[in-house]
């Protein structure tokens, strides 16, 4: 009973933490927007646990939160987020085996690119359809990037991304 | 046999990433299905039990800010009044004349945006009313500047609103004094677009765009968007009318939604 206990509390920790980012990223995430882009503090979530638990935990979170993303919006676009979610969940799943072989630069590039690869295919997605300019495009992707690089800088430094090394 | 196995248990994640990809590439798809309707209504009915914060301070800044225009506006509404009471009379006296039936007036449900979603790009907002509160999938939503949308999933005690900004939104609209119909196509961010609107129309930039009543969902004459731009292309035989919306959804907090509009009402 006790080593049950035990090997749910992690999983209770994760469901706690998943519920807690779900009301900010509903409640709190209009509060910390510019323009027409909010922050995707789910995004940020899924970055840390996928980082952590593997690809496989990222792909099933990243596929699950995302649908719910997408639940919550207009249908028009239902499985954008699912889809995106899920591919940064298996690339930034990545990292939970090449911590002992990555370097502290490359994990940077890695995560940020996949912040801007996120970037780049979600807003594509969600441009698709209206007559947007290219302009308007490019500035909608550098400005999701620059909120999403912005935060996972200020949370690394309260919560490292993956356990040390030691 | 066991080799397949072994084969799928290697390749277990890029197998399980690829069913993902294939999953959501279905439900872009297949979009607005009754399947992903029912879906929504339980994420909404969710939304609705859990509790929202109330931003104390947030509200203070805001509503001192929305006090001052509001007390204009109760002026400039005040001097409206007095105009619009002596054309009541004037067109009451002509009903009257025409023996026009007496209209059925609408009834408006003050409801509070409790959500602007969860994705990073806004496409709803979420109400704190539902069922309970007589609010059924496609009532129109209005701000005070004109229309914001219509509802889409509505479960007891939430509703989800479809912004009038969203791609799959259509609405019949009349622009201009000389009431041209066209229809109206969102573009990206706050504008849209009207078609169908004829090069020898008279349409000018300040013109309103009001809903033409050719609709189950919406009356006629409900405020919508002002003419941006007309643009001419050589060689066509209509214009693109850009417009601009009048109601902002990203700063609406308190909506009204009309839940008695219809025919049937």
């Amino acid at each position: 009973m006790c080593l049950l206990w035990l090997t749910m509390v992690p999983m209770l920790k994760i469901i706690a933490i998943f519920i807690g980012v779900i009301l900010a990223q509903l409640y709190l995430a209009q509060l910390l927007s510019l323009g027409d882009i909010r922050p995707d503090l789910i995004l940020i979530f899924l970055i840390f646990a996928s980082a952590r638990y593997g690809r496989i935990t990222g792909i099933l979170l990243g596929f699950s939160v995302g649908l719910l993303q997408d639940l919550t919006g207009s249908l028009s676009v239902l499985g954008a987020n699912a889809l995106v979610k899920s591919l940064v969940g298996y690339t930034v799943g990545t990292l939970n085996g090449t911590m002992t072989v990555w370097t502290p630069r490359i994990v940077n590039l890695y995560i940020y690119g996949t912040l801007l690869g996120h970037a780049i295919i979600y807003q594509t997605i969600m441009i698709q359809g209206l007559r947007a300019s290219p302009g308007l495009l490019a500035s909608h992707i550098l400005l999701e990037f620059l909120m999403s690089s912005v935060i996972v800088t200020g949370m690394r430094y309260l919560i490292p991304i993956m356990p040390s090394r030691a | 046999m066991r080799n397949l196995f072994e084969l799928l248990y290697y390749f277990r994640e890029l197998l399980l990433m690829l069913l993902a990809v294939l999953v959501s590439f279905m439900l872009l798809l297949t979009g607005e299905s009754r399947q992903s309707f029912a879906l929504q209504d339980l994420s909404t009915g969710m939304i609705g039990i859990m509790p929202h914060p109330d931003f104390g301070l947030v509200d203070i800044i805001s509503y001192k800010e929305e006090n001052q225009v509001l007390r204009q506006r109760l002026m400039q509404y005040t001097l409206l009044n007095a105009e619009l009471a002596d054309a009541a009379r004037e067109n009451e006296r002509l009903r009257d004349m025409l023996r026009f039936t007496e209209e059925t007036p609408y009834e408006l449900q003050v409801a509070e945006v409790i959500s602007r979603g969860a994705s990073s790009v806004l496409s709803t907002i979420t109400l704190n009313v539902g069922t309970r509160h007589g609010v059924e999938p496609n009532f129109p939503v209005l701000a005070l500047n004109g229309l914001l949308g219509k509802t889409m999933s509505v479960a007891p005690n939430a509703s989800i609103v479809q912004l009038i900004t969203d791609r799959n939104f259509r609405l019949s609209v009349k622009v201009g004094s000389e009431g041209v119909r066209g229809i109206l196509t969102p573009l990206y961010g706050p504008f849209a677009e009207v078609t169908g609107i004829s090069l020898n129309s008279d349409v000018r930039p300040g013109d309103q765009v009001l809903t033409s009543g050719f609709s189950d969902i919406y009356p006629k004459n409900l405020r919508v968007a002002l003419v941006d731009e007309v643009v001419v292309t050589p060689g066509e035989n209509f214009s693109r009318v850009r417009v601009r919306f009048q109601a902002e959804p990203s700063e609406a907090e308190h909506v009204f939604v009309m839940v008695n509009h219809g025919p049937d009402a």
